[in-house]
């Protein structure tokens, strides 16, 4: 029984292996060792199966068509105000509404104020 | 249409410049790579058409903001799984995905279930429609950082350090997330009697 860390170690190697992702004298060693080691062999065997399961449970239906698409994004684009002058418009509109709001502000504790005072 | 033979930097300077040509090369290139990537991660033909077309609006506006540090493909990718991480996101707090109805039913009107269980090789008809559902469902119950690098790995096309790029980790961190994914997956999988 191999202790969990050097199960994982060895894990992490096989899932790399699988991949391609492994060093050329790493992969060169594993290859050696999953000849011999059954165990190894076994969960080698594991993880390409939970692969293929992950790879088929996954497989996306194919796009529709892309030239449709990018007429639609480019006809939503052409739409859109230029972004300059969305940017321009958003920094008009902040100092606006903040003065706006504080006019509110002013006028509701002004009106509160009279009121508590019976003047209103 | 004209073919866009030059680098991507000359075609990001063409699509801020908004040439129309050159954003739709961008778009004949990249968007089933990120439809792919916005239907493994979302299970739903529709949600993710909406989230790669939004990607692309929000590409076409922030395509000045490109720095090149990683590449084009890395870039949108990025900007696809985040947009599809806010889906899910807004999906999960919807009563229609709490009470189970999302699954299965994004293309109804096509028959045809979410992520498409197609059998179409020996291989594949050894898994059936019912088990390819439970799978699904195993990889959606993975935690979000384990699935988003098994997901991007499932692509075939992604290296572990493009992942790490789009994940913006690093490679020690993606592969040992590919590997814990497909570790716990291994143990559900075993659990349900499908491996």
């Amino acid at each position: 029984m191999r202790l969990p860390s050097r199960r994982n170690a060895e894990g992490r190697k096989l899932s790399a292996y699988l991949d391609g992702e492994l060093g050329q004298s790493e992969e060169i060693k594993l290859s050696d060792r999953l000849v011999f080691d059954a165990d190894l062999r076994d969960r080698m065997n594991e993880f390409t199966q939970v692969d293929a399961m992950t790879a088929a449970a996954l497989k996306a239906a194919p796009p529709r068509g892309t030239a449709c698409v990018a007429d639609k994004i480019l006809g939503e684009v052409d739409q859109m105000e230029p972004i300059d002058d969305l940017k321009s418009g958003r920094s008009k509109l902040k100092p606006a509404l903040c003065a706006s709001a504080g006019i509110l502000i002013t006028v509701g504790i002004a009106f509160i104020g009279l009121r508590r005072r019976g003047l209103v | 249409m004209k073919l866009f033979i030059a680098g991507e930097n000359q075609r990001i300077r063409l699509i801020a410049e908004g040439d129309e040509d050159a954003f739709r090369s961008l778009i004949h290139e990249y968007y089933p790579l990120a439809y792919n990537l916005a239907c493994r991660m979302l299970n739903n033909r529709q949600d993710a058409e909406e989230v790669v077309q939004d990607a692309f609006f929000k590409i076409r506006g922030a395509v000045d903001s490109f720095r090149g540090e990683s590449s084009l493909k890395t870039w949108i990718l990025r900007i696809v799984m985040r947009l599809s991480l806010n889906r899910r996101r807004d999906r999960s707090r919807s009563s229609w995905n709490r009470l189970g109805l999302h699954w299965g039913m994004a293309n109804a009107e096509e028959g045809t279930p979410d992520t498409q269980w197609v059998q179409q090789s020996p291989e594949e008809d050894l898994i059936s429609r019912e088990t390819g559902r439970r799978v699904l469902a195993l990889i959606d119950e993975l935690p979000d950082p384990l699935r988003q690098a098994l997901v991007l790995n499932s692509m075939n096309q992604l290296s572990y350090e493009e992942i790490g790029r789009i994940l913006q980790v690093p490679l020690g961190t993606v592969s040992s997330r590919i590997y814990a994914a497909r570790n716990k997956l291994s143990k559900k999988l075993r659990e349900q009697d499908l491996l």
